[in-house]
């Protein structure tokens, strides 16, 4: 992509216009012979005081190479650590919610079965006539 | 492209292949903690930077702020640096990347301007500070009309869009070749030479009145 683009970087100038035009031509030799050109060198800019220097590199200074390389490496490994830290929090979750959901979905089961197991003991000696008063048979 | 351009392309490379070159040793020189090196590249590179930046803005004072915002971050990533492109180009990538912020920054908020308008605390000679008159090299009306020219000049180049200013000012006071505009701008080759083509074009339109002046300041 960038290859296409810087072959055809020296055939425009002028969007408008092709190289082989006497304006495109023109415009190719402006950089030095253009009055825009030349204008703009009587302003030319500014320059920084004589204490820029200085300035800067104690900005520098204060704000320190060093702690940059901590703050990328700490920019970097919290993350994974972030990550790696929720992951394995879900797979512990998981892990131990499995088992109580197990224990007591087979305690409530064990429960059902011995409430049924009483009631059925209850309705057999309530429903059903004792061999004793069934004088009938 | 016609042989002259190309000659001078090629020959604004080679000149700049041994300062890019020392850059790079310099950036290596700073990532190890060397302060000196530190100090040689912003000597090195203060007045282009500070410069391309107050032309941007139009503001000295806020320009050495964001001048030296630049080399702390060239300071803070010279350990990650890579030496992939040109030192000068990644380095105005910063440039471009602190200026345009800061253009949005200032379309969000009204300033009400500290400094007296129309650059009024520049000097002809173009430092920022006592506005006295150089008397010694120049002619009292000499002076008033360089710097009344110096005023002109930077109204017309502050009232470009914000492209077209960084483009105009990276070829004409940086001498940047076009495939460096086009990488620090982040556009194609033929989109550079189309937004400086338009610069000029409305310079030529801003100046036109100084542009007779210029023609007869040449050829006398």
């Amino acid at each position: 992509m960038k290859k296409n683009r810087n072959s055809n970087f020296s055939s425009v100038f002028d969007p408008c216009m092709s190289d082989d035009t006497p304006q495109a031509n023109r415009e190719l030799q402006l950089d030095e012979n253009d009055p825009v050109w030349q204008l703009l060198a009587r302003a030319p800019r500014l320059e920084p005081d004589a204490w820029f220097t200085v300035r800067t590199l104690a900005r520098c200074r204060h704000v320190g190479l060093g702690t940059d390389y901590r703050s990328i490496f700490f920019n970097r490994t919290w993350r994974w650590a972030l990550g790696g830290g929720l992951g394995l929090c879900l797979a512990a979750m998981v892990l131990t919610n499995q088992s109580p959901f197990h224990f007591a979905f087979s305690s409530d089961q064990k429960n059902v079965q011995e409430a049924f197991q009483i009631m059925a003991s209850l309705g057999m000696d309530s429903d059903s006539p004792s061999s004793a008063q069934d004088s009938s048979l | 492209m016609t042989k002259d351009e190309s000659t001078d392309d090629n020959a604004t490379r080679l000149a700049s292949v041994d300062s890019d070159l020392h850059d790079k040793a310099l950036m290596s020189q700073i990532a190890k903690g060397d302060e000196v090196a530190l100090r040689e590249l912003i000597e090195k590179h203060q007045g282009a930077v500070y410069g391309t930046i107050a032309k941007m803005l139009g503001d000295p004072i806020e320009a050495q702020d964001l001048a030296q915002q630049v080399f702390v971050r060239v300071y803070r990533a010279a350990g990650n640096y890579r030496a992939t492109a040109q030192f000068r180009t990644w380095m105005f990538t910063i440039v471009r990347n602190l200026v345009f912020n800061e253009h949005r920054r200032r379309s969000r908020a009204t300033f009400v301007p500290l400094q007296p308008p129309d650059h009024e605390s520049e000097t002809p000679g173009g430092s920022v500070g006592l506005d006295l008159p150089d008397t010694v090299n120049k002619r009292p009306d000499d002076a008033a009309l360089q710097q009344e020219m110096m005023s002109v000049v930077n109204k017309a180049i502050l009232a470009l869009p914000e492209q077209q200013r960084l483009a105009i000012v990276l070829r004409r006071y940086d001498e940047f070749s076009y495939e460096q505009i086009a990488e620090i701008l982040q556009i194609s080759g033929p989109a550079t030479k189309s937004l400086l083509f338009r610069a000029r074009e409305t310079l030529r339109v801003t100046l036109r009145d100084y542009l007779g002046d210029e023609r007869d300041h040449h050829s006398c």
